[in-house]
């Protein structure tokens, strides 16, 4: 059943403010109800302030990985994550909304359903594992296309537990490592750029041959389990009016194995996994962009 | 007014309570709907308590001086538990909220998540109720509750209007005794004065529903 929330708060590197929280609850509601997240303009004509200070808040959102805010390279673009977007796709204009993380603010070819209706586009393979949290108590459905081979992939989960996948042969494939999301050249300071390379794969050996022919993709592949197990540490309340990203570092340890952050080397040597160690990194460039680390560490 | 009840109940007591405010609102001509909070897990005092231990003797601090209280409600991270599917998961349709349950340490585990996760709160009158175990003490009961509901209610956007506290003159941990020797010293009063069929009880929830009315 039900992972419990994590109650201890050892203590928190910055936090969000109320206005902040209030602007995030907000845009989330416009997406649960609509599919489609709030332009700017509506943000700042519904809390009444001064359109600097939304800035400011969607500013923090997005340092704080809750959002990602369409900069000039993502305006026009044809093909997402691999895929061929639809013709009749609307992308956000420059500064507004182009994902609230899991959702994607525009058509992907990650369709959710929910009770069988469908409004809502994911917009990442990795984030589709938990995305069922935001819809409590109801069973959740990500259908979508394998990067190899074009077939048709699903994914069924309820309250951020994952209830079945389809193929069983699936995998994730997790693009930059933390350490490439904002430092990466001509990507600088990029929130956006982070999910451009995250696929779903229809097996292992489907992403083996892909990746023969990219030898310089630094990326790792998961299954399905284990992205999930990762999120649900680190997501879990992610439809909370007070969340922010937290590290239970308790769970992390009992989890490292389960969930790739330690791996074996040679079958018996625990190694951590340097995609994950490179976070450090990213916490460094957060800093170096302008923005700031919204994160609360709790003992478990 | 079309207005939501809101409740989580776990004994029977905030039941009784809910269903009370309901039909004394209906009773004034409002058409009210009533939904009820379901914790994801089973319930067990035990465990309930084991997560909230670390900070109960802040609480017992928090009796005897009021700058600990606020450094203590400042700090305190509230507890909460998974909750089942809602009926109204956005309740924007509803002029006034009417949201309780019993008292734990603090907000009882469920409400805290439903008033985390609900949606369409900000902007809306909301009107608190609570049952606790002992008489209505001001600071360990009364404040303990509503403030924190108050203060993640004012967060979120909301405006408290009205709140209302009665016994239930029932304690998991089987403390009534206790209680009841308090409401002797504290009150001259035996702990049956504050059960909601008293004159205190459907005084407090007339008064409540004229505040929430306004």
């Amino acid at each position: 059943m039900a992972k419990k929330y994590g109650d201890t708060v050892l203590f928190r590197i910055n936090r969000f403010s109320d206005t902040t929280k209030q602007i995030k609850r907000f845009i989330y509601e416009s997406v649960l109800s609509t599919g489609a997240a709030p332009k700017v303009a509506e943000i700042v004509e519904e809390f009444k302030l001064p359109e600097a200070q939304v800035r400011e808040s969607l500013h923090d959102l997005q340092g704080g990985i809750i959002i990602a805010l369409q900069n000039k390279d993502h305006t026009r673009i044809d093909e997402f994550q691999g895929q061929k977007l639809a013709d009749d796709v609307v992308l956000p204009e420059l500064g507004e909304i182009y994902y609230a993380r899991p959702f994607a603010n525009f058509k992907t070819q990650h369709r959710i359903y929910v009770d069988g209706e469908q409004k809502w586009y994911g917009e990442c393979p990795v984030e589709c594992t938990t995305i069922s949290y935001f819809f409590p108590g109801k069973e959740v459905t990500v259908r979508s296309i394998a990067h190899d081979t074009g077939e048709p992939i699903e994914i069924v989960g309820r309250d951020g537990e994952l209830l079945d996948y389809s193929p069983r042969s699936l995998r994730i494939y997790w693009g930059k490592p933390f350490g490439a999301w904002l430092s990466t050249k001509g990507h600088e300071g990029d929130f956006i750029f982070t999910c451009d390379s995250n696929y779903f794969f229809s097996s292992e050996k489907g992403y083996n041959e892909w990746k023969r022919s990219r030898p310089h993709e630094k990326g790792q592949i998961f299954t399905p389990v284990m992205i999930n197990h990762l999120l649900r540490i680190f997501n879990y309340g992610h439809e909370r009016f007070d969340f922010q990203y937290h590290f239970p570092l308790l769970e992390i340890l009992l989890a490292a194995f389960t969930t790739g952050i330690i791996r074996l080397y040679m079958v018996v040597i625990p190694v951590p996994n340097p995609f994950f160690l490179s976070m450090v990194n990213f916490f460094r460039d957060l800093y170096k962009n302008g923005y700031k680390l919204f994160l609360e560490v709790k003992p478990w | 007014m079309r207005m939501l009840v809101a409740y989580f109940s776990c004994t029977g007591y905030t039941e009784e309570l809910a269903l009370a405010i309901r039909a004394e609102l209906e009773s004034r001509g409002h058409e009210v709907v009533v939904e009820k909070i379901k914790p994801a897990v089973t319930y067990s005092w035990l465990r309930e308590a084991a997560r909230d231990f670390p900070r109960y003797p802040s609480i017992i601090f928090s009796l005897v001086s009021a700058s600990w209280k606020e450094h203590h409600m400042r700090t305190y991270n509230q507890v909460e538990e998974d909750i089942q599917a809602l009926r109204y998961p956005d309740i924007s349709e509803f002029d006034r909220i009417c949201v309780g349950g019993p008292k734990w340490a603090q907000m009882s585990y469920p409400v805290a998540r439903y008033l985390q996760i609900v949606r369409g709160i900000r902007g809306k009158k909301v009107g608190t109720f609570c049952t606790v175990g002992g008489p209505p003490l001001p600071v360990f009961e009364e404040e303990f509750v509503f403030e924190p509901m108050r203060r993640l209610l004012e967060r979120m956007g909301a405006q408290v209007v009205g709140r209302v506290c009665i016994s239930s003159a029932y304690h998991a941990a089987r403390l009534m005794p206790l209680f009841r020797l308090i409401s002797r010293i504290r009150f001259h009063r035996p702990i049956a004065d504050f059960l909601l069929e008293s004159e205190y009880g459907k005084t407090g929830v007339k008064d409540f529903c004229t505040a929430v009315e306004q």
